[in-house]
């Protein structure tokens, strides 16, 4: 598409050109101008445009080869310049004398500017389909990731920047979290791929910006292509993919002694289609950064100590205490082979990626759960086909046809044998009891195939039809190897399994001259469990007597519907609108439990919403200044909410459903930018959930004080704003500096119901302000790139849970090679 | 000039976003007097949400239990620090001081102190294991006296070990914890799919705990919810722990009682130590062990099964009886909502036949000058109401009203 928009654009200027120049009088022309362009990984920029600056009728388009050959009559200081769709445009001043020929070659640079910039320059790939999606019948949100290129930054932090994401982390690199889109537990793809079926060791807090191009979020109605059970919102983070050679790869240090490689390239031949992606990332880090006391949220670090007098071991409070058991490291590597752009198919690649992390874990629930000895393992192995391809045995017809097999596998085990404080020492069983060893092994077993099929029902594009069905199946055997006896061993490697199918059919109507875009869909959900339980009798030796294993079985079946709306008011002003029910089926980790801290609950039922959503956006440019407003609001009406909920050991947490939450909420987002040498962000996002239930008991007598009142214990409040200042060419030709300011504000929420409890005895996480400053120096036309980060400069507490403090002020260095 | 406005306008947004900060840390707690932050008389515990959500705890207070006011956890009553469900189950109230089980290995003594929950010392267990995890719990002159929630099975002796600690609540310092030796049952328990437990496996569930003449009594069953009819009390010295006897009754069924905090035990003024039982119709009775004597006394069984299951109302577990019955004075217990006379077995008066509203279950009963008991009513429409009866006059008042739309009342207790 992009090498055709590229002749069509070349063919034009051509056109343009020799009409014009064709129209002139005839001069002479003994001074040439001739050479190379080419992109920065040597690839020849067929149908690049060179022109003379102010001379409009004097220019060239580069051959296949990415030759050129100006002639002109003009002598002595001229500028030329050099554009090609997705890349930089490019001057060089140059001396002509009369009767002699110059060679000059040009590199050009890809363009991967924020979406203003393009607009103004007119360019980038990327951009392009950041503009279409924004502008499509569904409400989302889409990051362009290469602006965080960079930064030392995984996912997550890239996506709580953006309106209704809400990332809640319990601590530093690779620390457990929770993701919701406008309150609910969102569905993560990776290109297109339910992220579920990675292992740990690809999760959003641990994949770096670099092998990202961007990110869509999806808010309400999630487009039929993501067919799994997504609702009122999903992420699908697609990865670099570049018809033609590129390398991204960089490395970053910094405080925690915390490392992040990452490399993602590709290369294509041409003649035959063929290609070869790989990516791979290594992070690494000690998390050992300072836990503080602080009075003033009522967080107290304790330790454990003898009394000496009494023999008596006491908790006693200390000022802080540095983090000692919670190092993180994982591993990706994936390549994919494979050929594109070939007769029989647009795409088709085999694929295999390989992760793996391990993980230490510090805390459990809370801030004096203190562990010494616990880690997690994770590995997982999962190879690919995908095959795709635009009129697919009839005319019109587009398949997109993929299927994974994935085997993943969790160890979990504490080798201490001993609860530990923050100053490392045995706490709890100080006496030198031992507490039991825990060693569990989890496998999982996984297929998952997609078929979505589109077609065009007419030939303007203006509607279509969308065929999309997806079935899920993970089988998993637990083991408990800290289990002596032989038969309980074997027992515990019972198997559950959980079987998805999801079947969604999407008419898509471009109506009003394409003014209004309609997406009507229908779904059903179809999830199948099955537990196997162990009813066998052991005697006192531990030998089995008696009884048997059984295995308990669930189906849930549900149809589902929904419509997507977006009306063009004008071409800077539209509005969109959308109204779903939907379905969120349980995770395997949800029913099954994961054997470190997330306790099984079989008796977990889908989660149903009705979701309604409605916002505008509005563009607006100003000469070379650009202004985009976008702003939304939702409602979701959700029976039998799935939401974690932290158990009486507070250590544990289970996922349960809650009769009845109702969630709305707004969010706000406004842009502006000059050229690309500054760019102000700002936005602010507020949803609040509403406890459903009335009563108090079975009796319904009673309506409970808390019906109706907001759910405590999650933010309700946040926003972020961003600045970047750059300028090009500033200490030399082809380099860049820039800097970037970042701030991200929470507003402070209580732990418990508002309402209730006397204010000063109430117990909150606070607001907390992190600001955040980034210079960035590149050079090469942004070939070489070096930054230098102070994150949470102000070194505030930041709290996404009650009292688990997360890192505090970090700096980071980050050096990139980008051969884009 | 429009344009630049326009620019200005975003760009402001975006600049005002960081002074937010300035006044948006900590919640605003108003300008208004925090009456919670005077030292009260009396302390009321109530609990508001659902297990399924949350649920939270909440302690008002007041200078008098009988005025006619309105008291509401709303933007009021005392938010404990931290403490989940679990602290209040494994927490005992004893003279104004709260002490519950923090992560099974640690006791935390706390006290209300300007509004707050404070610390007043700590214990950490020498191993994991619940070893602090507290059961039953009595005071005496020693202190707290709790039974550990920590089972072990003594393959060396065949017998079920659970610790008995002796807390000095004024040094917060074990004195002792010397294992309880509970007999293996000579029958078989089984688990709830129907199968034969391991007898390392056998939970044991004490249900009634007392502390007298050197003796101590431990009214128990095997596993969580008994299907025996018989009430087992086991007898030992005390503190040392030693000359066990297993004591068994067949006339009323097994022992009644929650593992928790709750008493379904009580000494008279003769030191005659009663205890309740429950039988298979889930009607109660009560059994006696003389002064001065550790067998269940033969000529005395109290057949409760015209007042039902008093325990009905319960809203503390689900375990073999969660009620809680106290002793008050000339042989007259409060069981569930009944004043019983246990001497003359003979029921005086069912606090519920006032009309004033249902008596609830709760943790604890507060009572005063062994003749004024108070307790929790909740009407018909779903109001509730501290009650205080009248032994002497036989007469029932209602005092202060609770916001209704709670979930329950654990206790009701005297701060100084």
């Amino acid at each position: 598409m992009r090498r055709i928009f590229t002749l069509l654009l070349s063919g034009f200027f051509l056109l343009v050109t020799d009409l014009a120049m064709a129209q002139q009088p005839a001069t002479k022309k003994d001074n040439h101008i001739y050479g190379e362009i080419k992109s920065k990984l040597g690839e020849a920029l067929s149908g690049a445009s060179v022109k003379i600056s102010n001379e409009q009728y004097v220019g060239a388009i580069a051959d296949s080869t990415g030759n050129y050959d100006i002639s002109t009559s003009l002598a002595g200081k001229v500028t030329v310049i050099v554009s090609s769709v997705g890349y930089r445009p490019q001057t060089r001043d140059v001396y002509l004398k009369a009767g002699h020929s110059i060679h000059i070659d040009f590199t050009l640079t890809e363009d991967n500017r924020q979406l203003n910039e393009v607009i103004v320059a007119g360019t980038g790939n990327n951009q392009y389909k950041v503009k279409q999606l924004k502008e499509s019948g569904f409400n989302v949100n889409v990051i362009d990731v290469n602006e965080y290129g960079n930064i030392s930054t995984d996912i997550n932090q890239v996506l709580k920047r953006t309106t209704g994401v809400l990332v809640r982390e319990s601590g530093g690199v690779g620390s457990d979290f929770t993701f919701q889109v406008n309150g609910l537990a969102a569905k993560i793809y990776i290109d297109d791929i339910p992220m579920d079926q990675y292992g740990s060791s690809m999760t959003l807090n641990n994949i770096p910006v670099n092998l990202i191009d961007r990110i869509e979020v999806y808010k309400g109605v999630v487009p039929a292509h993501l067919g799994s059970d997504a609702m009122g919102g999903a992420v699908n983070i697609i990865t670099k993919q570049k018809t033609r050679k590129f390398l991204d790869a960089s490395y970053s240090y910094g405080s925690f002694n915390t490392h992040q490689v990452a490399l993602t390239g590709g290369i294509r031949d041409r003649k035959t289609g063929l290609k070869l992606r790989a990516s791979t990332y290594y992070n690494y880090s000690d998390n050992n950064y300072m836990m503080y006391s602080d009075s003033m949220y009522n967080v107290d670090l304790r330790i454990v100590k003898r009394d000496e007098a009494t023999g008596t071991y006491r908790q006693v409070s200390i000022d802080k205490a540095r983090r000692f058991y919670d190092t993180y490291r994982s591993a990706m590597g994936e390549v994919e082979v494979g050929y594109e752009k070939v007769k029989w198919a647009d795409w088709f690649t085999i694929g295999l990626t390989y992760g793996e992390n391990k993980k230490q874990h510090q805390l459990g629930s809370t801030v004096n759960a203190v562990m010494g000895g616990f880690w997690t393992e994770n590995k997982y192995l999962m190879p690919t086909i995908k095959y795709r391809k635009d009129n697919f045995i009839v005319p019109g017809l587009f398949a997109n046809l993929y299927a994974n097999y994935s085997n993943n596998k969790d160890v979990n085990r504490d080798t201490a044998l001993y609860r530990y404080d923050w100053i490392g020492h045995w706490a709890a069983n100080a006496g030198g009891d031992r507490i039991p060893e825990v060693f569990t092994k989890y496998f999982d077993n996984s297929y998952t195939a997609r078929a979505n099929f589109n077609y065009n029902l007419d030939k303007e594009n203006n509607h279509s039809l969308n065929l999309n069905y997806t079935f899920n199946t993970t089988r998993r055997k637990v083991y408990d190897e800290a289990e002596t006896n032989p038969y309980k061993k074997d027992l515990s490697g019972l198997p559950s399994k959980q079987g998805k199918h999801i079947i969604g059919l999407a008419w898509q109507g471009q109506w009003l001259k394409k003014r209004l875009i309609s997406v009507a869909s229908f779904k059903y959900y179809g999830m199948v469990t099955k537990a196997t339980m162990d009813g066998r009798v052991f005697d006192d030796f531990g030998k089995p007597v008696g009884g048997e294993i059984h295995t308990r079985k669930d189906f849930f079946g549900f149809p589902s519907g929904s419509l997507a709306l977006r009306y063009r008011i004008t071409p800077d002003w539209g509005v969109k609108g959308s109204v779903e029910r939907g379905y969120n089926l349980p995770e395997m980790t949800a029913l099954f439990g994961n054997g470190q801290f997330v306790v099984a609950n079989l008796d977990l039922k889908p989660e149903r919403s009705d979701n309604f959503n409605l916002g505008a956006y509005y563009n607006h440019f100003i000469g070379e200044h650009f202004i985009n407003l976008d702003a939304s609001a939702f409602y979701r009406n959700s029976k039998d909410y799935i939401a974690s909920q932290v158990l009486s050991d507070n250590i544990h947490s289970q996922s349960r459903n809650f009769p009845g939450v109702t969630l709305y909420g707004f969010e706000a987002e406004a842009r502006y930018g000059y050229k690309d040498m500054v760019s102000l962000s700002a936005n602010i996002s507020y949803d609040k959930a509403v406890d459903n239930w009335k009563y108090t008991d079975s009796t319904n007598s009673q309506v409970s004080l808390t019906y109706k009142e907001q759910l405590p214990n999650r933010p309700w409040m946040y926003g972020n704003a961003n600045l970047m200042l750059g300028k090009r060419d500033l200490v030399g030709k082809g380099t860049r500096v820039q800097l970037n300011y970042m701030y991200q504000y929470m507003h402070w929420f209580y732990l418990t119901w508002a309402k209730l409890g006397s204010p000063g005895s109430k117990n909150f996480v606070p607001g907390q302000t992190v600001h955040s400053l980034i210079l960035a120096y590149s050079w090469k036309q942004d070939v070489y790139n070096i930054s230098m980060e102070a994150r949470n400069l102000t070194d505030e507490r930041l709290y996404d849970n009650f009292r688990l403090q997360k890192p505090g002020r970090a700096f980071y260095v980050k050096l990139r090679v980008s051969l884009m | 000039m429009k344009k630049l406005n326009v620019a200005g306008m975003v760009l402001a947004t975006a600049f005002v976003m960081p002074f937010i900060q300035s006044c948006s840390k900590t919640p605003d707690t108003g300008t208004k007097p925090d009456d919670t932050k005077q030292t009260k008389e009396y302390a009321i515990f109530v609990t508001v949400g659902n297990s399924s959500s949350s649920e939270n705890y909440y302690t008002l207070t007041t200078a008098d239990l009988m005025k006619d006011t309105l008291l509401s956890p709303v933007n009021s009553g005392i938010e404990p620090d931290n403490i989940t469900s679990w602290a209040y189950i494994y927490s005992v109230f004893y003279q104004g001081s709260f002490y519950y089980t923090q992560d099974g290995n640690i006791i935390s003594k706390q006290k209300i102190v300007g509004g707050k929950y404070k610390e007043l010392g700590n214990i950490v267990a020498s191993a994991g294991s619940w070893q602090l995890g507290m059961m039953k719990t009595f005071f005496n002159n020693n202190g707290l006296n709790f039974l550990s929630w920590e089972v072990k099975y003594n393959q060396a002796e065949d017998v079920i070990e659970k610790n008995l600690y002796i807390i000095d609540t004024a040094a917060m310092t074990v004195k002792s914890n010397n294992p309880v030796k509970f007999p293996v049952p000579a029958f078989t328990i089984y688990d709830n799919n129907g199968n034969p437990m391991a007898k390392k496996d056998i939970p044991l569930t004490p249900s009634s705990f007392s502390i007298r003449d050197n003796k101590a009594f431990i009214g128990f069953y095997y596993d969580w919810i008994t299907k025996i009819d018989t009430a087992y009390m086991l007898v030992c010295d005390y503190p040392a722990l030693t000359n066990v006897k297993l004591l068994k009754d067949t006339r009323l069924g097994h022992v009644s009682g929650a593992w928790y905090a709750s008493s379904s035990s009580f000494t008279d003024e003769n030191g005659d130590y009663y205890f309740s039982t429950i039988n298979k119709n889930k009607t109660y009775g009560l059994l006696r062990i003389k002064s001065g004597t550790t067998e269940i006394d033969p000529g005395y069984a109290y057949d409760l099964k015209e007042v039902g299951n008093i325990a009905g109302a319960a809203s503390w577990g689900d375990y073999a009886g969660s009620d809680h019955h106290v002793y008050i004075k000339s042989g007259l217990a409060f069981m569930g909502s009944y004043m019983i006379d246990v001497r003359n077995k003979k029921v005086i008066k069912d606090l519920n036949s006032f009309g004033l509203g249902k008596v609830q279950m709760t943790m604890d009963t507060y009572t005063e000058n062994s003749n004024e008991v108070y307790v929790v009513l909740k009407t018909d429409d779903a109001r509730w109401f501290v009650g205080k009866y009248d032994v002497a006059a036989n007469t029932l008042k209602r005092g202060v009203e609770i916001h209704s739309g709670i979930k329950g009342i654990s206790r009701i207790g005297r701060l100084r």
